[in-house]
């Protein structure tokens, strides 16, 4: 008999993972396209979101799916849609709707070979600096990097957290290989997993200003039905909601909406040997687990060698590279694409050089390859 | 005293009237005139010159793209115009 | 007589500190938002239940006028985004105002396939031949021969039968008007409402400022002349023979209306099956 939390061991896949994540996080509104290598997140949310009282629909495109996506969680729902690189690029207006209207929602990116269609069955990290700079505009947003199946799991779970606390879409930035691998898999008991929700207004509809925000930065939100009678626009407004031309109106609005992100330093980050480490990789995703094992090839050949592995890379942990960079003596950055990470590391990191590693996929680095380049480096 | 009857008072909201003229133009009754006030946006507004006109129809309150017309249908109370049995009301209503 | 502090009939469904609107000097908008307001109030609507979502441009400033929840989205993609709210939930009443450019050329798609789920909103297209908001470039039902500013030779394109569309795609309800029709607008936008799938109305609206002085139509008061004139109420005739010629022969009327299962029931269903097969072991 299946409840709404499969709590247990499995043999699972990252995109099924994901898909459980969702549901385990209350998610219960799903909209999608099929694309490769993304699809089996939707396909499981098809079979399952009926079943625990939420609503699958796939829609006609990625553009529709993620309008649908909006209006769902303003509707009041937990949503989320999930895609690759070519649906994240037509996904990219809409994301910006849901950046500048506060709509919490998670989209999930399994990255593929790019740019354009590309290799859609093979693995790549090209998609980092897209996740950042997504749409236009003056923004922050939330990406996550799982770089295991359980993370697949558990970062979804805590994408839909913070997308509830600040109010914005959150990407789960996974490369091809970490959605599609099967791994072992521990779905925790119900009580066990720590879900959040969006704060909602504590006046009634006379006094609520659907955008005015108290010191956390993010406002109470009402949703379609509650009686609030509430305007909410992607025109650049003012707390009441409506339209606002004003340069001040400007300048206050995006301020508060990269404020409410930047000022929280928001961190996600595994430090594995990094307390005498000399040389340091910089990696996420599937490439992490490669400078893993080449961080002990290193030290058994009596290198420090140490990892820096980013579970979040949005926000980009900048304060942290640049202090760690003072006591080594080199960076690396494995990625797989032409080089997009090194350039965030080398703005961040004053101390020491930072060595680039591009490798543009499908195959990621190899354990022997990070320890060649990490001996190259170390001075 | 005599008391022209009517069968409506007119509101109208001149700050939001944009001077389209539908009013005037649709009226059966030719109860609008144009009139030579601007009001505040710098549109000349219309006037209800011949309120004792209107019948109600509400072709301007429903026509006015600025919603700035309300007939207010008000009860008639037919004043004595001039002592003729034929102009009497009877139950309300003007016979004859 | 002008008594402007008397509470009109209408205040209380509209945000009236935003008032005057923004639309232009004649602009049909202003009627179709009346008509609506009168429809909200015959078909007795919950205000606290209404949402009204738009795309982009001037149709689409509408809903920021209504005194309900309000949403105004990206160009075309108000379909999509009400059919989100309104499968998350049902309860709601969720309506969409869009214009011509924004349900039909960029939204085209969407149209479509909300029209084919029979996704239970009702969509009203402002017609007014044009990209008004931008300045009047050409669109997808913009006239032969016409002028815009993407077409200063004339419109080369042949336009888009909007009923016909709508019809073919599936929509429960499907109907033209004029906004010279104020009552059977009325009526219509009732109708709309009070529909248990995809109920579109179309109503064609003079945009003097732009489409207007462009094409040298005179008045606003003119075209609202010539759109009566031209206008013919013809219930019973096939989607597509309900022809468009702006200045021949406008054919107004209701042309479908017929029972489809809404989506949500659909939705219903699928859960049902969902359940059946978890108790019977499957997933």
């Amino acid at each position: 008999m299946r409840g709404e939390i499969l709590t247990g061991t499995y043999f699972a896949q990252g995109d099924w993972a994901c898909a459980e994540g969702a549901i385990a996080a209350g998610c219960r509104f799903f909209a999608g396209y099929p694309i490769t290598p993304a699809s089996e997140i939707m396909e499981r949310m098809a079979l399952r979101l009926p079943q625990v009282g939420g609503d699958f629909v796939q829609f006609e495109d990625e553009i529709a799916s993620m309008a649908a996506v909006v209006g769902a969680s303003y509707a009041g729902v937990k949503a989320m849609t999930a895609t690759s690189g070519p649906g994240l690029s037509l996904m990219a207006e809409n994301i910006g709707l849901a950046l500048m209207t506060e709509a919490p929602c998670v989209v999930a990116d399994i990255m593929r070979g790019g740019p354009s269609t590309g290799q859609p069955t093979m693995a790549a990290q090209g998609d980092l600096m897209q996740a950042r700079w997504l749409t236009h505009g003056d923004y922050e947003v939330i990406a996550l990097a799982p770089a295991s199946v359980q993370e697949m799991f558990d970062l979804t779970v805590e994408a839909f957290n913070l997308a509830e606390r600040y109010r914005l879409p959150v990407l789960l930035l996974a490369d091809g290989l970490v959605g599609q691998m099967y791994d072992k898999l521990a779905i925790p008991e119900t009580d066990r997993i720590r879900v959040e929700s969006r704060k909602k207004p504590t006046v009634g509809p006379g006094d609520y200003l659907p955008f005015q925000a108290d010191d956390s930065l993010v406002p109470a939100m009402a949703c379609f039905g509650e009686g609030y009678h509430f305007h909410a626009t992607g025109l650049t407004h003012d707390e009441c909601g409506y339209p606002d031309m004003s340069p001040e109106g400007q300048s206050r609005l995006v301020t508060r909406l990269c404020a409410k992100v930047r000022d929280r330093a928001i961190m996600r980050v595994d430090t594995y040997h990094l307390e005498d480490a000399e040389v340091a990789v910089v990696a996420y995703g599937i490439v992490a687990r490669s400078a893993r094992r080449a961080v002990d090839l290193a030290r058994e050949r009596r290198l420090r060698a140490g990892l820096l592995r980013l579970a979040m890379v949005w926000p980009f942990p900048a304060q942290l590279l640049d202090s760690l960079s003072r006591r080594l003596k080199a960076i690396l950055v494995p990625e797989m694409n032409c080089g997009q990470l090194v350039h965030e590391v080398r703005g961040a990191a004053r101390g020491c050089p930072v060595h680039s590693l591009p490798k543009p996929g499908p195959i990621p680095h190899s354990a022997q390859e990070i320890l060649e380049a990490m001996e190259k480096v170390k001075i | 005293m005599d008391e022209i009857e009517r069968w409506a008072h007119i509101h109208i909201r001149n700050s939001e009237c944009k001077g389209c003229r539908f009013c005037v133009e649709i009226c059966p009754k030719r109860v609008y005139e144009m009139t030579t006030t601007y009001n505040e946006q710098g549109y000349r507004v219309p006037h209800p010159s011949h309120e004792e006109e209107c019948i109600v129809c509400r072709r301007c309150e429903t026509a006015c793209p600025d919603l700035a017309i309300y007939i207010e249908r008000v009860n008639t109370r037919l004043m004595r115009l001039h002592a003729s049995p034929s102009s009497q009301m009877i139950g309300g209503r003007r016979c004859g | 007589m002008s008594r402007e502090k008397i509470k009109f009939p209408l205040d209380g469904l509209l945000r009236r500190d935003r008032f005057p609107h923004l639309w232009c000097q004649g602009c049909g908008l202003g009627i179709i938002l009346g008509a609506f307001c009168r429809a909200v109030q015959e078909a007795d609507i919950d205000l606290d239940r209404l949402v009204v979502i738009s795309g982009i441009g001037c149709a689409a400033r509408l809903p920021g006028y209504l005194n309900c929840d309000s949403f105004h989205a990206t160009h075309g993609r108000a379909i999509p985004l009400a059919s989100g709210a309104k499968i998350a939930n049902p309860d709601l009443k969720v309506v969409v105002i869009g214009g011509d450019g924004d349900l039909f050329a960029i939204g085209g798609n969407h149209f479509l396939h909300a029209a084919r789920r029979n996704i239970e909103i009702s969509v009203i297209c402002s017609n007014n031949l044009n990209y008004g908001m931008t300045g009047g470039q050409q669109g997808p039902t913009t006239p032969l021969q016409a002028l815009t500013k993407t077409t200063p030779f004339g419109n080369w394109e042949e336009p888009l039968n909007l009923v016909e569309l709508a019809a073919a795609a599936g929509a429960a309800y499907v109907a033209r008007w004029t906004v010279t029709h104020t009552q059977r607008l009325t009526r219509s936008l009732k109708k709309g409402l009070e529909k248990e799938g995809f109920a579109f109305i179309e109503v064609v609206s003079p945009c003097p400022a732009i489409y207007g002085e462009m094409n040298e139509q005179g008045s606003a008061w003119q075209m609202w002349e010539e759109l009566e004139v031209v206008s013919r109420i013809q219930d019973s005739i096939l989607p597509s023979e309900a022809s468009f010629d702006l200045h021949e022969r406008i054919i107004c009327g209701e042309f479908i209306d017929r029972e489809r299962v809404g989506y949500t029931l659909r939705l219903r269903q699928n859960r049902n099956m969902a359940r059946q097969e978890v108790l019977a072991g499957y997933g």
